[in-house]
């Protein structure tokens, strides 16, 4: 029989904030949008302030490290395979693309995280309609 | 996307309402200063804790800026390894 390990009020808080701009309560359509509102501790209506904010500008090389730490946090948390799934890929698609890390060191990284965006199948068990 | 559904007038909307937000933060210092200074009221005389009620009116503390979330994310890390860790040994 498998055993919950209970969970800290403030890890509770801390994944209901993740989990609300990447799940269904405030979802944000863009990844990294999403990702810079989890990174900045920002609110969820920020983007839709006039004017846009870019998040180009905004979502900077220097959100590195964080970014890395949140990718293993999340990976090794309770919450739901589609906020795993959303976390962990725009987190890659950050550190490849604006972080520039090489496919070799990405490699390397991944080999300790617990959740791997690219190999995990979110509609597993579905049937023809979704169901 | 979802946003491009907004039309400008809840764009503007929005807007307001993080204008409004700020407002109702600068209210909260000043209701937070003079809550202090009642609380300093038993132990400094009485002119002093309106003194102070007053300095702190005029010049409110900053709010404080969230603290880093990777720190945070980074013990709770710590502690998900060390429980995970503890589950193996069981």
């Amino acid at each position: 029989m498998q055993t919950q390990t209970p969970i800290s009020s403030e890890m509770q808080t801390e994944l209901n904030r993740i989990n609300e701009p990447a799940g269904v309560v405030r979802w944000i359509p863009d990844p990294q949008e999403m990702l810079y509102v989890i990174l900045a501790r920002a609110d969820h209506s920020f983007f839709l302030r006039e004017p846009r904010p870019q998040v180009a500008e905004l979502l900077t090389p220097s959100y590195e490290e964080a970014a890395k730490i949140l990718l293993k946090f999340v990976g090794g948390s309770i919450l739901s395979d589609l906020v795993k799934q959303r976390v962990c890929g725009a987190v890659e698609f950050f550190l490849r693309n604006t972080c520039q890390v090489s496919p070799e060191a990405m490699a390397e990284f991944k080999k300790d995280c617990p959740f791997d965006p690219l190999k995990c199948d979110i509609f597993y068990g579905l049937g023809l309609n979704g169901e | 996307m979802a946003e491009d559904y907004l039309r400008p007038e809840h764009r503007v909307e929005i807007t307001k309402l993080e204008e409004r937000n700020h407002i109702a933060a600068e209210k909260l210092i000043a209701r937070q200063a003079n809550k202090a200074a009642r609380r300093a009221e038993g132990k400094v005389s009485r002119s002093e804790a309106k003194r102070i009620a007053k300095e702190l009116k005029n010049n409110p503390p900053p709010i404080a800026p969230a603290a880093d979330p990777s720190l945070i994310w980074k013990k709770m890390l710590e502690e998900q390894q060390n429980a995970n860790a503890n589950t193996d040994k069981q």
